[in-house]
């Protein structure tokens, strides 16, 4: 692992029964990023991120956190991370109160000034009891309690099934900023939301890795192509594998094309396609980023 | 290890278990207040059934607390907060240590010791019996359900657990223990709860020091292997558990000059004075052996413990091998008809052959002690021993003694020239091992009544009996008859 690798999994397996949720996972966190790993549901993205909070061990492989086997995670790395799900049980018969300060002695780094001002954007009502909160309040409480100690790396998986809006929209913009120094790894399907902040996507599909990269050159790669022709457009029967999803309407032909040059683009269209009257070319939002390597995987079309 | 944040979730789940302690602690308040003697004699039948209802309350409220207290932080749980907290496994464990320490054994320590103290038991023995009996607790409940707790995701889940590990205890168990019915019980019975305790030792470390659901699987293996392990130590043969009580012999000496011998001819009565013996079966037909036991000192009782029997034919083929009843020799005269029960097809066809007997003994020599003397409807402390009463009721008179800590495990009465009572619970564990869950043991006999005449000036003699030595003596006899040694 180089020292700017903070997460790595290599070629990681996890069986439920005869279930393969994942097989042979590979991942690269790059220290400082804020990594988006996004797939459809039952893609193995929660396992992946239980294999590396060691909730579950790997059926066989490796995974690394902050340089610790995932299996061992000591308290001292434990004590960098901060790790909110969805599915964490909290003390339910703890106040929320009670449970920030039961939580807080046992991270040495952690920050009460940041802390009350964590509290009051988040706004939990100190005296109600854990079990009484709403999903999304829990949540909130999940994330207040990750943040004060400054983690060095803040894992989430769908943190924001339930939050609403401006809790999300404070939380990204507004509180993950005052961290400082900090690798975001999450798992989400609220696209949306972490477009803007995510700099690394890693796109998981049937327990594997099917994609890897920085975002910016995903949405520089990726790009929805529409092209009018002079003639009624019908799809080719070869076309160059790397477009996906091509739709015919008219004398419009659209498609994405995952592996976008702008070089000798015309050129190479007309070749192709015939003559050509307009070049339209769109870079995409996270979201149908997502939904185009979502169906091209589903349908074996993957580029 | 950060001995800070061990009480910090200490206090954690004082706050959140704090009803269920205290009402644990008020059940044995209560309980207590239900079961304080105000005289060493049995509890009336009211009392003891509410006594007993009560403590299956406790029982069931002890074992709550207990799992709800480690699955707080269940150690096999996917989901539960606590697992990506930097939480060390070693404050975790010595927190719930603390937790149980303080919200069970505490409350149970200092109830025990009011409890000795109103019935007027010395601090010194109280403080002793209390830790003592605490120890015992521990050793077979608190620890053992906490292994489960920690290898359990919730009450449900450790009650199954639980209950599979109990039914297949339970049906080992059904085989009978070589040293049952015997004051040897005690040692197989000790190195099967060390067997416990180290398993349930192995199983906590093991679920504190590596978490996983492979390791969870792991413990739950070890732990119920353990379990089978403690019910079938309990099977071990009989012959070593009588070397290691040899060894631990009072007096080695004491039974040196003791022999045995078949009086042939003779017709001696049988005699159990110390453990009770079953009526033979339908099926067998009992024999008598006449033994003489010589050179044993006054103030003696030989009990054999075990007797081996074979039957050798003509021929040199065993045609009977098994077990005579355990007996008593009074030290006055040496006598006593060994019974020895015999299925009646076997008796039947070698009733006249002339027969080898082999006969093997495993006897304890016990040492009585006159304890005290007590007048009819009096009570006394008898410093040492313990708080003793007689009492005068229809038909029966009823003697009781408690104590805090174990009383002897034989006692015996004698009123007046009527033939001496026992009330004995062969165990011959060196008292230091005697342990009990109950801080107080009591004992309790019930004699006929005698004629107002003879009640009056009467007195009771409290008699201990004590193990001094054991010892192994084989006899052979080169010809018998069974039909001569048949009633």
């Amino acid at each position: 692992m180089t020292t700017d690798t903070i997460v790595r999994a290599q070629d990681v397996w996890r069986q439920f029964g005869r279930h393969e949720a994942l097989r042979g996972l590979n991942l690269e966190v790059p220290r400082g990023s804020a990594y988006a790993l996004i797939g459809a549901n039952g893609a193995g993205k929660t396992t992946t991120i239980k294999v590396l909070m060691n909730l579950i061990g790997p059926t066989r492989g490796t995974a690394t956190v902050m340089g610790a086997d995932s299996r061992q995670l000591p308290p001292e790395i434990l004590a960098q991370i901060g790790y909110v799900s969805e599915s964490q049980v909290l003390p339910g018969r703890l106040s929320v109160g009670e449970y920030i300060e039961y939580v807080r002695p046992f991270y040495p780094s952690w920050d009460r000034e940041l802390e009350a001002a964590i509290r009051s954007r988040m706004q939990l009502p100190p005296e109600r009891k854990i079990s009484q909160l709403s999903h999304g309040m829990r949540l909130s409480l999940g994330l207040t309690c990750a943040l004060p100690y400054r983690p060095k790396l803040l894992v989430l998986d769908e943190p924001f099934s339930g939050l609403d809006p401006l809790v999300r929209e404070e939380f990204m913009e507004g509180l993950l900023p005052l961290i400082g120094d900090l690798t975001l790894f999450i798992a989400s399907q609220e696209l949306d939301e972490i477009e803007n902040v995510a700099t690394h996507v890693g796109f998981l599909h049937a327990g594997r890795m099917l994609l890897e990269e920085p975002l910016d050159h995903l949405t520089d790669r990726l790009r929805e192509v529409r092209v009018t022709l002079e003639q009624p457009a019908v799809v080719p029967d070869h076309m160059p594998r790397e477009w996906v999803q091509p739709r015919a309407f008219g004398n419009v032909l659209s498609f994405v094309d995952t592996r976008f040059s702008e070089e000798n683009l015309g050129e190479r269209l007309r070749l192709l396609l015939g003559p050509v009257r307009a070049i339209d070319t769109q870079s995409m939002p996270l979201n149908s980023v997502f939904k185009t390597l979502a169906r091209a995987a589903r349908d074996g079309a993957m580029p | 290890m950060n001995h800070g944040l061990s009480w910090h979730i200490f206090r954690k789940d004082w706050r959140l278990m704090w009803p269920l302690a205290v009402a644990t602690a008020l059940l044995q308040l209560v309980i207590t207040a239900v079961i304080r003697h105000s005289e060493p004699f049995p509890l009336p039948e009211a009392k003891s059934v509410i006594a007993s209802l009560l403590t299956l309350g406790l029982a069931i409220s002890m074992t709550l607390l207990i799992l709800l207290t480690i699955q707080q932080e269940a150690i096999p749980s996917i989901n539960q907060d606590w697992l990506t907290r930097p939480v060390k496994r070693r404050d975790l464990l010595l927190g719930k240590v603390l937790t149980l320490a303080l919200l069970i054994h505490g409350p149970i320590v200092v109830v025990d010791i009011l409890h000795g103290l109103a019935e007027g038991f010395a601090l010194g023995s109280v403080i002793h019996s209390t830790l003592v009996s605490n120890f015992e607790i521990a050793l077979c409940y608190s620890l053992p359900v906490m292994a489960v707790a920690s290898m359990t995701r919730s009450v449900v889940e450790a009650i199954i657990f639980g209950l599979v590990i109990l039914v297949v205890g339970v049906s080992v168990g059904f085989v009978a223990s070589s040293t049952e019915g015997t004051g040897l019980k005690w040692i197989w019975r000790s190195v099967a709860h060390g067997e416990l305790l180290l398993v349930t030792l192995a199983a906590l470390w093991w679920q504190y020091t590596r978490r996983s659901r492979d390791g969870t699987q792991q413990a739950r293996a070890l732990f119920a292997v353990g379990v089978l392990a403690f019910t079938l130590i309990q099977l071990l043969p009989w012959e070593p558990a009588f070397f290691i009580q040899r060894s631990l012999a009072l007096d080695p000496q004491a039974s040196r000059q003791i022999d045995v011998e078949v009086v042939q001819g003779a017709s001696y009565r049988t005699r159990q004075l110390l453990a009770a013996v079953d009526a033979p079966d339908p099926g067998n037909v009992r024999i008598v052996l006449p033994l003489r036991f010589s050179a044993f000192s006054a103030g003696t009782l030989l009990h054999g413990d075990r007797t081996t029997v074979r039957l050798v034919g003509g021929d040199g083929v065993v045609v009977f091998s098994g077990l005579g009843h355990v007996f008593d020799v009074p030290s006055d005269d040496g006598t006593v008809g060994q019974a020895v029960d015999i299925p009646a097809d076997v008796y039947k066809k070698i009733s006249e052959q002339p027969l080898r007997l082999e006969l093997g003994y495993y006897a304890t020599l016990l040492r009585r002690q006159l304890i005290t003397r007590m007048a009819l409807n009096e009570t006394r402390r008898i410093p040492g021993f313990g708080w003793c009463a007689t009492r005068n009721k229809i038909g029966v008179i009823d003697i009781g003694c408690r104590t805090a800590g174990a009383l002897p495990f034989c006692i015996s009465v004698t009123a007046g020239t009527a033939p001496e009572a026992f009330q004995c619970e062969l165990n011959y564990e060196p008292v230091p091992l005697r342990f009990s869950v109950d801080p107080i043991d009591h004992w309790e006999i019930k004699i006929p009544t005698l004629p107002r005449a003879e009640l009056a000036p009467i007195e009771f003699a409290f008699r201990v009996y004590e193990p001094v030595d054991h010892f192994f003596r084989d006899v052979v006899v080169p010809q018998i008859r069974l039909r001569d040694l048949s009633p």
